[in-house]
């Protein structure tokens, strides 16, 4: 019996295990994103509570959306999940502030690509100038 | 009579000899040929005494006239009373059997019973069954068993979970979450957004927004609008493969 309850608990943590693991990387990118939202959104601690967990249900789907779409087909499907949790968000922030929210949403992403952008142009710069010295020194 | 003249055409045609036959009726038989006929055929047929000879005899025989009298000597027989009893059937049968009469033919010893009782009782009660025995089934694979099906259980309950929406509870029990809502607060209360923006690589960006199904590239072109550099012309994307490369390049924003 002991063996058993042992083996059970073990097969059970280690599904968990499996389950729990954080996609890599993702986690600062998600905290810089929770900030943005609570601050732009002035979330109470109360919203918060409501709010995230509902979120994190309409990202898990947004996520699942099949990569092999047309992209029409694509944005179809995230306009067709932003309508599904248009309803549950306007019952926890009202309908002005979840409007505010799709908008924030896509400020935040477009901060993202901006500063991807940076990061680029500079890594960019950076290799070219490498050359260029290796060049003037050859 | 025209039906007999073309008939009588064509078969002069066919053959002239026939033709010439005259119509009528050319087969007779003598008077009366058919009423003696049987008489005729039986009167040629040899008759085989052998055959006759060896034709089986009913084996059976009964008195003459039997049929006659039957039903006539059964009702005198009854009539005169004639029946006999059970006893003096069974002693016409078997005088032996008679003479037995209405005894006890059986006996037993004296204390049979006494003596044999442990004896009969041992052979006519129901015996215990033959008790086979099973092969022992290893531990091993019973608990094996009992936990594939748990570790099943425990897999449809996340899936269950992960699908339905994760409950309030479980969202914010979740380590990630927990590391993420931690964060965030510490971001906002430090005002660090951007500092901390500085700190995040470029791949964690990408595989952020690669998660959310955008494509990194058409986004980051989208965004360099304001840069001074012309955007390829829709025909440029056919005529070169690598179009999007070279202005990436260009704008410095390949990888």
């Amino acid at each position: 019996m002991k063996k058993m309850i042992l083996l059970i608990s073990v097969s059970m943590f280690s599904f968990f295990l499996v389950q729990a693991q954080p996609g890599p990387g993702g986690e600062k990118v998600q905290a810089l994103y929770i900030a943005y939202v609570s601050k732009q959104l002035n979330l109470t601690p109360d919203e918060a509570q409501r709010f995230w967990p509902v979120h994190e249900q309409y990202d898990h789907e947004l996520s699942a959306l099949s990569p092999d779409m047309t992209e029409l087909d694509r944005q179809q499907a995230t306009l067709n999940v932003k309508k599904k949790y248009q309803d549950r968000f306007i019952k926890i922030l009202g309908a002005d502030r979840t409007n505010n929210f799709f908008k924030v949403d896509v400020e935040f992403r477009a901060k993202m690509i901006e500063r991807l952008r940076k990061m680029r142009q500079n890594n960019m710069q950076k290799r070219n100038k490498g050359m260029m010295l290796r060049n003037f020194s050859e | 009579m025209s039906n007999r003249n073309e008939i009588q055409d064509e078969l002069l045609s066919i053959s002239p000899a026939v033709a010439e036959i005259p119509f009528a009726n050319v087969f007779s038989v003598p008077d009366g040929y058919f009423n003696i006929l049987t008489n005729n055929l039986l009167a040629e047929l040899p008759i085989d005494q052998n055959f006759l000879d060896n034709i089986p005899k009913q084996p059976f025989s009964i008195p003459e006239n039997y049929f006659d009298d039957l039903s006539d000597s059964i009702l005198n027989k009854i009539k005169a009373g004639s029946i006999e009893t059970s006893a003096e059937e069974i002693l016409n049968l078997s005088p032996t059997i008679a003479g037995i009469g209405k005894r006890n033919v059986f006996a037993v010893p004296i204390n049979y019973f006494d003596k044999n009782v442990e004896k009969i009782v041992g052979v006519t009660l129901p015996q215990p069954a033959k008790v086979i025995t099973m092969q022992k089934r290893s531990s091993f694979s019973r608990y094996a068993v009992a936990a594939g099906i748990s570790g099943l259980i425990g897999l449809s309950v996340i899936s269950f979970f992960n699908n339905k929406g994760t409950t309030d509870k479980n969202f914010f029990a979740s380590a990630e979450t927990k590391t993420a809502m931690a964060d965030a607060k510490q971001i906002i209360k430090n005002n660090s957004f951007d500092q901390e923006l500085n700190t995040i690589s470029d791949k964690d960006i990408e595989q952020y927004l690669e998660k959310r199904g955008l494509n990194v590239n058409a986004a980051l072109v989208a965004s360099s609008g304001d840069d001074n550099i012309n955007l390829p012309a829709p025909e440029d994307y056919i005529i070169n493969d690598n179009t999007l490369d070279n202005y990436l390049n260009k704008a410095n924003l390949n990888n």
